[in-house]
């Protein structure tokens, strides 16, 4: 995707997301501009530190808007070790004559002190942590795809984002194989306080289920909160009021009710898609929804030991 | 690649990355065989479906994939492994299996699959 730099310095300042554009020196690199200066070009800075050359060859490459990234233990240009990690996902920048003369692109970049006490043993850590990076960068190129203009691409991967930290978030941090139900939904639920406003009933026995389930079922939620709260008709009125989960067999059957404040037709689009469609399949699992009498009613079938529920309902 | 395009078995419980890597290899001509986000169904697919190679998540849903590779191994169709940890974590009897360390490039991916076709033609 190629984009103008006259394009480009009139977009910067609209864009709530650190986008740095830079230009080809003859033995270096500069920073052109950047939005969120501060945020921006700091991170820019300690993103070049860990960098070597062939990183910038790659992002000056015309036809490369292929996500990049770079996990790595490097020390920090204040000094200190960390763990660090970067990503990007670069578009060539033109003059006005097409002429590709740098690059322009979003940056997202996760800093660890090496001292930093972690939850998690250190090779689960690294696990998650390459999983994270697997789905963002696979986030990424999905959005890619999906989006026509680079104002487009940050508006859409940067909500696809906030979904799938909050939902990591959601998912204690722990070596073991399983991970409670309860504590996903408690977890979930608490972030948006303002959407229950402490009033639900949270029920059901234990149920565990394994991490990586955990993590599609934490997204889903946030996906399905994002939906109910964030409509135009959404968080105003409405509250979720129930959110229970029961064994049927070999089936965990989660239910929700919302009260009011329920934008059908924002559900019909954005929950039949993305995100939220992507976990359920994955989860081999199925749903349905229905709207009765201003209350909206969910029903989540997800399988385990393979069981299948092939497609979704709407009753 | 001759006419009918080749098939590749694709197992990964990381829902994003397994509709990425769908997509990324329709988009190179494969057909794809799953994905498949759990061991039961993959390993049903791996022993009855038709496939030139198989992309397999280390891990599904906690169970560990290589019951799949042994079927895959039987049948004489090349493995690619895909993980999140290092091969220090694999089994020594599957240390010959080419592996793609998460996160991973889709010229990454390709490229192992074309190795992988390339091999076993030869």
């Amino acid at each position: 995707m190629l984009l103008k730099q006259n394009d480009l310095m009139e977009l910067l300042p609209l864009i709530p997301a650190p986008v740095v554009a830079i230009v080809r020196g003859d033995e270096d690199t500069d920073i052109l501009a950047s939005s969120e200066p501060d945020r921006a070009t700091s991170r820019f800075q300690e993103f070049c530190h860990a960098q070597d050359s062939d990183f910038f060859r790659r992002i000056f490459a015309a036809d490369r808007t292929a996500p990049l990234h770079c996990v790595d233990m490097c020390d920090k240009v204040n000094g200190s070790g960390g763990f660090f990690y970067s990503f990007s996902v670069p578009f060539s920048l033109a003059d006005a004559r097409d002429a590709v003369i740098g690059a322009a692109f979003n940056f997202s970049a996760i800093s660890q002190d090496l001292n930093a006490e972690l939850p998690l043993s250190g090779s689960e850590y690294g696990h998650r942590l390459n999983n994270l990076l697997a789905v963002i960068a696979a986030t990424a190129a999905r959005t890619t795809r999906d989006t026509g203009s680079f104002g487009d691409f940050l508006q859409v991967f940067r909500e696809r984002l906030r979904v799938i930290g909050a939902a990591h978030q959601c998912v204690p941090d722990t070596d073991e194989a399983q991970v409670e139900v309860r504590e996903i939904f408690e977890r979930n639920l608490r972030r948006s306080a303002d959407l229950t406003r402490g009033t639900h009933v949270l029920s059901g026995h234990s149920e565990t289920v394994d991490v990586q389930a955990a993590i599609s079922l934490s997204t889903m939620i946030q996906e399905l909160l994002r939906c109910l709260g964030d409509g135009p008709s959404g968080s105003d009125t409405g509250v979720i009021s129930h959110f229970s989960w029961s064994r049927r067999a070999e089936t965990l059957v989660i239910h929700i009710r919302q009260r009011g404040g329920v934008d059908e037709r924002r559900l019909n689009n954005e929950l039949d898609a993305g995100l939220f469609q992507n976990e359920l399949r994955s989860l081999e699992g199925g749903w349905r929804w229905s709207v009765q009498a201003g209350t909206f009613v969910a029903d989540i079938m997800i399988a385990k030991n393979g069981d299948h529920h092939d497609g979704n309902e709407r009753s | 690649m001759g006419d009918t395009p080749a098939r590749v078995l694709v197992a990964e419980d990381v829902a994003a990355l397994a509709f990425e890597i769908e997509a990324q290899l329709i988009d190179h001509g494969y057909e794809v065989v799953g994905p498949f986000p759990s061991l039961p169904k993959a390993r049903v697919a791996a022993e009855s479906e038709h496939f030139s190679v198989a992309l397999l998540d280390v891990h599904l849903r906690g169970d560990s994939v290589f019951p799949v590779v042994d079927i895959c191994r039987a049948r004489r169709i090349p493995v690619i492994l895909l993980t999140a940890y290092d091969r220090s974590h694999l089994p020594s009897n599957y240390e010959d299996v080419p592996l793609l360390q998460k996160p991973v490039g889709e010229d990454d991916v390709m490229r192992e699959i074309e190795n992988a076709l390339r091999s076993a033609a030869d």
